[in-house]
């Protein structure tokens, strides 16, 4: 077993339009905040593929991407800008248990890779 | 509001992998897996194009998404929404170059009441991706949440 626990990111605050841009979701939760807030929202989110995608990045770091053969998650709390992300990853195997946690010690996403 | 009538329906698209697309999600993410961004570095590998990451299927499924959020049934949900689960399984690895066939279908549709009593609407959407040799890239499985009021 091999833990991991030490990718730190803070999230900018232009992050969410940075990502729109790259990704393509424009989803207006993302980007405009009085339609966040009017749809109950605290603010605008990240897209919260852009947290797996980061998620992802701390898993494969500078190996080859089709060590990665399965990745599932769950989005459990809204991540917002500026927001502090934390990383941390426990290997058994061929399957990565992974969880981030925000700077309140809040879980906002948890997930299993299987990798080769 | 009756939505009951959006299982099943079903949506694609095409998307084309280029090599800036990848260095432009890459460089917002912040990753330099050399995988993605040196062309030489992947040549001398197997002398094929440079790959996309894992969760660059998030943008070749997006147009065949984007038809599915544009649906007249589908887009009433939109605003309320938000991504719960995601899933994916990967076959062949997705390159810069690669024409990437999607289709991606609403399979589940359901109510669902939280702890605090708010009843929130889940719905499943399926995607196969297929590159221009008719090999499996990716399928994944979308669990939106579209929140109570």
């Amino acid at each position: 077993m091999a833990i991991k626990d030490k990718s730190k990111i803070r999230i900018g605050k232009y992050m969410p339009y940075f990502y729109a841009g790259a990704s393509l979701d424009y989803n207006l939760i993302h980007i405009d905040r009085e339609f966040a807030k009017a749809n109950g929202l605290p603010d605008i989110i990240l897209q919260g593929m852009c947290t797996m995608g980061l998620t992802a990045k701390h898993i494969i770091e500078n190996d080859h991407p089709s060590k990665m053969q399965t990745f599932k998650v769950r989005f459990l709390n809204p991540v917002l800008p500026g927001d502090e992300l934390n990383f941390k990853s426990e290997k058994n195997d061929a399957e990565i248990n992974v969880e981030v946690t925000n700077q309140n010690g809040n879980r906002v996403l948890r997930g299993q890779a299987t990798v080769r | 509001m009756s939505t009951d009538n959006i299982i099943g329906k079903k949506y694609e698209a095409d998307y084309e992998i280029s090599f800036e697309k990848i260095k432009e999600f890459v460089e917002v993410l912040g990753d330099k897996n050399p995988h993605y961004t040196d062309r030489e570095f992947v040549k001398s590998i197997d002398g094929g194009h440079p790959f996309a990451p894992p969760t660059f299927a998030a943008i070749y499924c997006q147009p065949a998404l984007k038809n599915l959020y544009l649906d007249s049934e589908f887009s009433k949900l939109v605003p309320r929404l938000v991504h719960g689960e995601q899933e994916y399984n990967f076959g062949d690895p997705a390159r810069a170059g690669d024409l990437i066939h999607t289709t991606a279908e609403i399979v589940e549709h359901f109510n669902k009441t939280n702890r605090s009593g708010k009843v929130h609407q889940i719905i499943e959407i399926m995607t196969a991706s297929t590159n221009q040799n008719d090999k499996l890239v990716c399928t994944a499985t979308y669990r939106l949440v579209i929140r109570g009021e």
